[in-house]
């Protein structure tokens, strides 16, 4: 069975999660540096195909510490 | 009977299935504040969840979207998938301590807490106010989401001005039947509805359209437009979106009354993240639709639509809207078209419903329960709240009739606004160290409002100021300028005695 995380636990864990989530947006505006019409992944244009890796990763990191998070810690 | 009867026949069976939803939930309304506007805090997963989606997903989402993937290209895309996201963080971060505080201090609107933390009565009517304001630019864009469904699906039969105001006041009467309650169990259904309909309306016009999928697509645009296959927005436009429509969206009383509605911190954090899914995925055939739509805009379709006709709707509506509810028209048919139009409706009347609550209830609770008429019994209370839904109604409604152009730009003002919310809350959310007293929070957050309607030019225009090119970038100034004045006004004022007595008092709650 989980145990609850004590206060100091969760603020520790939500500190590591605001640092990814600013790591992670920052990333978004990487499409910048690949910002063309030119097929890429799959005859995507390499902005949109960037795009949705980027929206592909952020999506499983979510859903991984939201588990994570809900188990307990 | 013609396929625009067929069309006009399923939207209305739509609307008298909300309509007896709305008039169940009235039935099993308690006569308290509480019960009409947060479920008595009591909601679980599934429609705390499709509440907050059905809600943040409006006639925006369907419409808009879909305009704007035609006429700006995947910009949209890249855009609206990373404040989608941002949004449903923000639930999961802010919105759990929300909750709590609002549990535990029994606040049930955002000028609530925000009194009650800064303890100041003039934030609470600023608040109120300011925000009951801002929100009517979302009524408007759903009265024009409403109109132009409308009169597309029922192929001129039910022109738009009287369009809007039916559908407008359909969703009226089932929210002064059944209160925000109505506009929960409304959530479920058109939460449900409009994601299948894009997904169907995506799947469908793509697959008449372009039988290669999106990379076929993609190629014909590599021709014809490329310039649809880019980021076209700056890194500021970017910034500005992404803050308006991520913290800044989800801070508008509509969606943040839904962090009260949750039972628990799980039920909470479970709706967000099923929000960040449900959100940021429903672009996806939106896209789809939208770069099908440049296609047939740059070669035409002999006998279904005319090359460019994006700009003659443009010329008919206003704004280049329609692009969605004419896409569904012409490629599917009649019984789906009926449909999928309906979860267009759905999509406009399930945030329509939340404003109309929301903002009554910010005027109820925050305003004449407080000021005009104190002590009254609280059926009194509802009653009040019930009228002010039809007179917002009826505001929003006027507004849309001057046809005040693209949704995205309209809706863009009001997030805008919320935008402005920011600093105040977190110091409330985040109660380490007290930084910002009341004299902080009004200020910074008075000027950020007036910067935000002085720079957007929509209302700039009116004061002859150097507006922005987009509202987003007018949140940014406002946001700019908001979080200076509130530390700089905060920091060389006295904070009361008494106001850091409930910061102490919010901190345990938090930390304790």
């Amino acid at each position: 069975m989980t145990q609850p995380a004590t206060p100091k636990h969760r603020g520790k864990r939500e500190s590591l999660f605001v640092a990814i989530v600013i790591v992670l947006w920052a990333a978004a505006f990487g499409v910048y540096l690949v910002n063309s019409p030119a097929p890429s992944l799959w005859g995507l244009s390499s902005t949109y195909a960037y795009s949705l890796m980027w929206w592909t990763v952020t999506i499983l990191v979510l859903i991984a510490y939201a588990v994570y998070d809900l188990m307990g810690g | 009977m013609d396929a625009y009867q067929i069309t006009t026949s399923i939207i209305f069976v739509y609307c008298v299935l909300v309509i007896i939803i709305g008039f169940l939930s009235g039935r099993v309304l308690k006569k308290s504040l509480e019960d009409f506007y947060v479920l008595s805090r009591r909601a679980g997963i599934l429609v705390t969840f499709l509440a907050t989606a059905a809600t943040y997903h409006s006639a925006f989402a369907f419409l808009t979207s879909v305009a704007t993937f035609a006429t700006t290209g995947i910009t949209f895309w890249v855009a609206s998938s990373a404040w989608t996201t941002l949004a449903a963080v923000f639930m999961y971060l802010a919105g759990v301590r929300l909750m709590k505080l609002g549990k535990a201090r029994g606040h049930i609107s955002p000028a609530d807490a925000l009194a009650d933390f800064y303890k100041s009565e003039l934030l609470r009517v600023l608040v109120a106010a300011i925000m009951a304001i801002f929100v009517i630019a979302y009524i408007v864009v759903q009265a024009v989401g409403l109109g132009l469904i409308m009169d597309i699906g029922s192929g001129g039969a039910i022109p738009y001005a009287y369009g809007s105001l039916l559908l407008m006041v359909v969703a009226t009467i089932y929210m002064i039947l059944g209160g925000l309650r109505a506009a929960y169990w409304t959530d479920v259904l058109q939460g449900v509805w409009m994601y299948v309909g894009v997904f169907l309306a995506g799947v469908l016009i793509l697959g008449r359209l372009a039988p290669g999928g999106l990379p076929d697509v993609m190629n014909q645009l590599r021709q014809l437009k490329p310039g649809l296959l880019t980021m076209n927005w700056d890194p500021l436009m970017m910034l500005g979106t992404l803050m308006i429509y991520g913290p800044g969206l989800m801070l508008l009383p509509h969606l943040w009354i839904k962090y009260y509605v949750a039972k628990d911190e799980k039920a909470l954090k479970a709706s967000a993240l099923g929000t960040a899914i449900y959100l940021s995925s429903y672009y996806i055939p939106a896209a789809m639709v939208g770069l099908a739509a440049a296609v047939v805009n740059e070669v035409g379709m002999p006998g279904v639509l005319d090359k460019g006709f994006i700009s003659a709707l443009t010329k008919q509506y206003g704004s280049a809207d329609a692009v969605m509810a004419t896409m569904i028209i012409k490629f599917t048919h009649p019984v789906l078209a009926g449909f999928l139009l309906a979860g267009a409706v759905s999509a406009a009347m399930s945030t329509l419903d939340s404003f109309l609550g929301s903002t009554s209830l910010l005027l109820t609770r925050d305003i004449y329960q407080r000021y005009v008429r104190p002590g009254k019994p609280e059926s009194e209370y509802v009653l009040v709240s019930r009228v002010l839904m039809f007179v917002w109604m009826l505001i929003g409604w006027y507004f849309a009739l001057l046809k005040p152009g693209l949704i995205f730009d309209i809706t863009s003002i009001a997030v805008a606004g919320g935008l402005q919310l920011v600093p105040m809350t977190l110091q409330m959310v985040i109660p380490k160290a007290k930084i910002i007293n009341k004299y902080g929070a009004i200020s910074g957050f008075a000027v950020g409002s007036v910067l935000v309607a002085l720079f957007t030019a929509q209302t700039g225009k009116y004061f002859g100021m150097p507006v922005t090119y987009h509202a987003a970038v007018a949140g940014l100034i406002g946001l700019a300028a908001n979080i200076v004045v509130t530390l700089v006004v905060s920091f060389v004022t006295r904070t009361p005695k008494e106001e850091l007595e409930v910061f102490e008092g919010y901190k345990s709650i938090l930390y304790k």
